[in-house]
């Protein structure tokens, strides 16, 4: 009883759940998700007869970098599952895209727009899922003030 | 004083049930969210796919891609209800600690 109430009276949350929030991992996951509109938003912009590999291998390279970056800092904080996971799809997804651009020498409009609006979904989620961590883990109703 | 222990609990669960009545309905919202948004994206495949702009086999490859984007998507409504959990626990714990306050001496 007495070790209840010291771990109560430590302060901050009894019990942890989810990672604490982290507002530089926040930030990471905007920089990152900018770079890969820009790519996107630069590739469109060509011809597609021009978008040959070649032409944008060293910025897949870069942005694969930052993108398994966030990765390995989402890795080593605990209590951090789900976000590891939509960070894992993101990078998984970006291997996949630029293998498929390698293969082929071609990356046609249909699939481009499609694929960069996968990645603004999968990096809005990769935000949401950073903010909901910054949530306060104590409410301020007590089952005493509810049965007022 | 004495230590009530059915009051207590009693109170306890209130606690609980006060934050998931607060909280849940943000779970049930994050799910509807996620289910929508990949109604959008299945309809704007299925748009693309009908105007020419990708083939079948490409189409194949977007609809594989989607089911981990939805995925993805309802990780986050893994943590909403962790998040509620957590604050559940936390006000409960936090009732037991003042009921337990008030029995001591001094």
């Amino acid at each position: 009883m007495l070790a209840i109430c010291f771990l109560l009276s430590a302060g901050g949350c009894a019990i942890k759940l989810v990672a604490d929030y982290d507002s530089n991992t926040l930030e990471e996951i905007f920089k990152v998700s900018k770079e890969v509109d820009r790519f996107y938003g630069n590739l469109l912009e060509t011809a597609e007869a021009d978008r040959k590999y070649s032409k944008y291998a060293e910025q897949y390279v870069n942005i694969e970098t930052d993108i398994r970056s966030l990765v390995m800092r989402n890795k080593a904080r605990p209590l951090n599952e789900e976000s590891t996971r939509i960070s894992e799809t993101i990078l998984n997804f970006w291997v996949k895209y630029k293998q498929n651009h390698k293969e082929k020498d071609v990356y046609s409009n249909g699939m481009a727009k499609l694929d960069r609006q996968k990645f603004v979904r999968l990096f809005t989620a990769a935000a949401e899922a950073e903010k909901i961590k910054d949530e306060d883990c104590n409410v301020e109703k007590t089952g005493k003030e509810i049965g007022q | 004083m004495s230590f009530n222990i059915d009051e207590t609990l009693k109170e306890m669960a209130e606690a609980i049930k006060a934050v998931f009545v607060e909280e849940w309905p943000k779970v049930r919202g994050c799910v509807k969210k996620a289910i929508e948004e990949e109604r959008d994206a299945l309809a704007e495949i299925a748009r693309v796919r009908l105007a020419g702009e990708i083939d079948d086999e490409e189409l194949k490859s977007q609809l594989e891609d989607e089911r981990l984007v939805l995925e993805a998507a309802l990780e986050v409504c893994k943590l909403e209800e962790k998040v509620a959990i957590q604050k559940a626990v936390n006000a409960a714990l936090k009732v037991l600690e003042e009921a337990i306050k008030s029995c001591l001496p001094g």
